[in-house]
């Protein structure tokens, strides 16, 4: 079956870029489509945004009206519950899993893959795969340097992005990471970064070196002591010039994104940084952030990634899981999760792929307060195996 | 004479089968489980990881700084208000406000109490207006890195749980009475109330509080959501620590989370080995200087500090509750401006959509404290006092273990039993989570029950199940109700249990205020805490009510 598999998506993957859908492969997501109906998928995905709960509600009731699957959202406080959860069941040798789609990526995809605990290749013989950007967003095939091997649907990207709360800090803001030492150094103390390992502190790190360390390709590949030895000193010595104009000295920091929002928003701090480009936008209209909050990309380019859908080895529904994640990939459903109004997370489809009407869906989310003005470009993450020694030696010099 | 053999045969035989649903039920699946949950951290990789991570030392440090500090000092404030107004109008008024103390989630505390002294709260603001700061001054009052912001979250919220078993505990009739009697006998000999507290009333009953101070210092060695709020940054707590490798993707690290997790066990055993030893030499030195016959003036400052104390700590929570409010509906608030920007009954909206979760939440909660207090009770009856240290292990263990890696331990069993996704299987998994706390609240009282009284009803001709019934307890109804309540809250706090169980099915209060708050808005956790309060309040409010009874009547 898994033999069988790869070598249609294999024979699939040559046929997309042509735009061609072999009549087997129709009838393959016939069979699908009607096995779906009248299943159930449990969907576990992270839920902590009432507006991403909202649109996962939206999702389910068109799933139920076009296909007959119906999602129930299992609320994930961190997506590492659902990683330990699969892989119990593995040990206790179940087939009949509980989570039958999965919001997922970087370390938990790698350690499911590894170990096993993922059902597919699936993803290249979606349907609305063809209109996956793939060219233009590479991490749609490449999850944090690790290849996606159909293995996960791509849902949305991030990159990271600043917001500065214009009010408490005068324009212009930096363009990168020279501009953010004059920054600082005009309004101390009024910026920070998660601490690392935290995921958006390390983020920053990767950002800085990539900035500064000059061969984003050397990054590309795995770590090595000399390239490690040969690039990193450009990032320390530009954090031991930051950091004493940061929050408390550069001697604190802060625990987690959620916490540096909070203190943007109270005014403690005027800068803080996320992997949402749309998130300022998200919480000037939740009212969490004040409207004075603009959104900025360091000019040259800043990191980004892609996030997923994925199906664990012993999903019940894998047929409906799969339709669910075809549904989650269409111009309908990635228009409204990038309108800004629902959810403002960019899509993973390439608009010019799309028939015309099906872009038109995507022109409604423009200029809300707070978005990204000039976006920049993104840079893949660095090769995974980056992220421990970095964060170990920025531990060793600032912990 | 043939009638007490089968009665005896017929108590023996119930003891038997008390230890094996005792066995059966709690310790073969924790014994099970603790494995399961811990072998990540049999890995030497993990322990060297550990060993030359420049922050496990002084993170070690905090976590039991900080632990050790808030119970000890929670400790000595619950026997200072105890001496001081044991048997006065003030010590019933305290009594009565400890139910909306222990409801109100400890996380939902700490964000109060953080947001009054924070650099951009209600103190920095009120200073802002007198003095016409723009921006917020750069204090270190929330995540010191001194750990003093958590310590002091420790000793409030913990204050009133020891106050709680100590109440439970003092409020039974007999001891009641015993009580009076003997301060009246010191009064004779020229000892005053408070001397014979220290004399003769805490050598008797501090021993009692073991249990409960243990529960204190394991929680407060382990707890995460308190660390990350109010706790220090760099770095953060041992536990804290514990707990960002725990959820991390990486193999690596997960591994040296799990090694983390058993140095706080063995933090925690060395502490308690340490009290111990300090407690027999403590306890010589207090034994000789309480029997040199000095009789000291009676004081009347210390009972006015604590008059006065008593009336301070209901104002705190006064303060995070009215600030707990305001946050629900606060929007934005930017210093220094005394009143929020704008205002919104979104939390309070989301609150109203997860209200449906309340009648299940209640449901299994009522089953779980239930089920928990047959077995403690069961234990309690069926064993003889000194195997309560032998079940020592197993009963802190769920206290001390992160919930990630017992719950995934827990669930791989319940896979096997395919007890998974169901009712049973949750209820059961929500009482092994509740027992160790019944047993915690209910150990002291039922060991210091007068064995006397059992011979006296035996030989009155009463049968054994008539004494249990008409005599034991009611006498020790107060504490069998303070215990239940204290079960129903732990049942209805928790997130992890009910989600593994679950398999993510059921969702009850906590699980809709733990994914939500996952995203850190203030807002949410504000309003969420007043939905989290509300069964555990129902439940002392109606412990409480059995303690005022049985006293009066």
């Amino acid at each position: 079956m898994t033999m069988m598999l790869t070598r249609r998506h294999l024979l699939l993957a040559a046929c997309a870029p042509l735009g061609l859908r072999p009549a087997w492969a129709q009838a393959a997501w016939a069979a699908i489509e009607s096995a779906a109906r009248g299943q159930t998928v449990y969907f576990n995905a992270w839920g902590g945004s009432e507006r991403i709960n909202a649109y996962i509600r939206w999702a389910g009731s068109e799933l139920r009206r076009l296909h007959g699957v119906a999602l129930e959202h299992v609320k994930l406080a961190d997506t590492a519950e659902m990683v330990r959860r699969v892989r119990a069941e593995k040990a206790a040798g179940r087939s009949d899993g509980s989570a039958d789609l999965v919001w997922i990526n970087g370390e938990n995809f790698l350690a499911m893959k590894r170990e096993g605990l993922l059902f597919g290749p699936f993803a290249e013989a979606l349907p609305n795969y063809r209109y996956v950007d793939i060219d233009g967003k590479p991490t749609t095939r490449i999850d944090f340097a690790e290849p996606v091997d159909g293995m996960e649907a791509a849902w949305g990207m991030a990159q990271l992005t600043f917001y500065v709360d214009a009010a408490r800090a005068p324009l212009p803001q930096p363009t990168g990471v020279a501009g953010l030492l004059d920054w600082c150094r005009a309004q101390p103390g009024r910026f920070s970064y998660p601490k690392p390992p935290q995921f958006i502190g390390t983020t920053f790190l990767k950002q800085v070196l990539a900035e500064l360390g000059g061969d984003r390709a050397a990054l590309a590949r795995p770590y090595t002591a000399e390239a490690f030895a040969r690039l990193t000193p450009p990032l320390w010595t530009a954090l031991d010039r930051l950091h004493p104009h940061l929050w408390r000295g550069g001697l604190q920091f802060p625990a987690s994104p959620g916490a540096l929002r909070q203190m943007v928003s109270d005014g403690e701090l005027a800068m803080g940084l996320t992997f949402n480009p749309n998130e300022a936008a998200n919480e000037i209209a939740a009212q969490t952030l004040p409207p004075t909050v603009t959104s900025f990309q360091p000019r040259a380019g800043s990191i980004g990634n892609t996030h997923f859908v994925a199906i664990p080895f012993n999903a019940r529904a894998s047929a409906g899981a799969q339709v669910a994640a075809n549904f989650l990939q269409s111009p309908l459903a990635q228009a409204r999760k990038a309108d800004i109004r629902h959810w403002g997370d960019p899509t993973v489809l390439a608009l010019d792929k799309l028939g015309p009407a099906d872009r038109a869906l995507f022109s409604a989310s423009a200029g809300a307060p707070g978005m990204v003005r000039e976006p920049a470009p993104v840079w893949p993450e660095p090769h995974g195996s980056w992220v421990e020694p970095l964060e170990a030696e920025w531990l060793r010099r600032y912990g | 004479m043939a009638q007490a053999h089968v009665l005896s045969a017929g108590v023996r035989g119930g003891q038997a089968l008390a230890r094996v649903a005792a066995g059966l039920l709690f310790a073969l699946p924790l014994a099970a489980a603790v494995p399961l949950a811990l072998h990540e951290a049999a890995d030497a990789g993990a322990w060297r990881a550990l060993a030359s991570d420049p922050q496990t030392l002084p993170a070690a440090w905090l976590a039991l700084s900080s632990a050790v500090l808030g119970t000890a000092i929670a400790a000595a404030l619950a026997l200072w208000l105890t001496t001081a107004l044991h048997g006065s109008p003030a010590w019933q008024r305290l009594s009565a406000a400890l139910a909306p103390m222990l409801a109100l989630p400890h996380a939902a505390f700490a964000i109060g109490l953080a947001w009054l002294v924070a650099p951009t709260g209600a103190i920095a603001r009120a200073l802002a207006a007198l003095l016409g700061w723009q921006a917020p001054p750069p204090w270190q009052s929330v995540n010191d890195p001194w750990a003093l912001g958590l310590t002091a979250v420790l000793v409030f919220k913990e204050l009133p749980f020891i106050l709680w078993n100590m109440a439970a505990l003092l409020a039974r009739p007999e001891v009641a009475a015993d009580i009076e009697r003997q301060v009246a006998v010191a009064r004779t000999m020229g000892y005053d109330r408070r001397s014979w507290w220290w004399r003769v009333g805490w050598p008797q009953w501090s021993p009692r509080l073991a249990w409960p101070l243990l529960a204190v210092l394991a929680y407060a060695l382990t707890v995460v959501d308190l660390g990350l709020i109010i706790g220090p940054g760099s770095p953060p707590t041992l536990a804290v620590l514990a707990y960002a490798d725990l959820q991390a993707g990486s193999p690596a690290r997960n591994a040296r989370g799990a090694a983390a997790t058993v140095l706080l066990a063995l933090l925690l055993a060395c502490t308690v080995a340490a009290v111990a030893v300090a407690w027999r030499v403590g306890a010589a030195a207090w034994r000789r200087a309480a029997t040199r016959g000095r009789r000291p003036a009676p004081a009347r400052h210390g009972s006015a500090g604590a008059g006065w104390a008593a009336p301070a700590l209901q104002v705190v929570y006064a303060l995070v509750g009215v600030t707990l409010l305001v946050l629900s509906v606060a929007g934005v608030w930017t210093f220094p401006a005394a009143w929020p920007q704008s205002l919104t009954l979104e939390a309070w909206r989301q609150v109203h959509a997860a209200a449906d979760s309340v009648g299940f939440t209640a449901a299994l909660a009522a089953s779980a404290s239930l089920a928990a207090l047959v077995l403690t009770v069961a234990w309690l009856e069926a064993t003889p006092p000194r195997w309560d240290r032998r079940a020592s292990v197993l009963v802190l263990a769920p206290l001390v273990l992160p919930p990630l890696l017992l719950m995934a331990g827990l669930y791989q069993g319940a896979l096997y039993l395919r007890l998974d996704g169901s009712w049973l299987g949750l209820a059961w998994v929500h009482t092994l989570v509740v027992l160790p706390y019944s047993f915690i609240t209910l150990q002291p009282a039922w060991r210091s029950f007068d064995p006397r009284y059992e011979p006296v009803a035996l030989a009155l001709g009463r049968r054994r199940w008539a004494f249990w019934w008409r005599v034991k307890w009611p006498l020790l109804a107060a504490p069998l109700a303070a215990s239940a309540a204290v079960g129903f809250a732990v049942s209805v706090a928790q997130f992890l249990a009910t989600q593994f169980l679950g398999a993510g099915r059921h969702a009850t209060v906590t699980t809709e205020a733990v994914t939500l708050a996952s995203g850190g808005q203030r807002t949410l956790a504000a309003a969420f805490a007043l939905l989290q309060a509300l069964l555990p309040l129902a439940g002392f409010a109606a412990a409480a009510w059995v303690r005022r009874r049985t006293m009066h009547r």
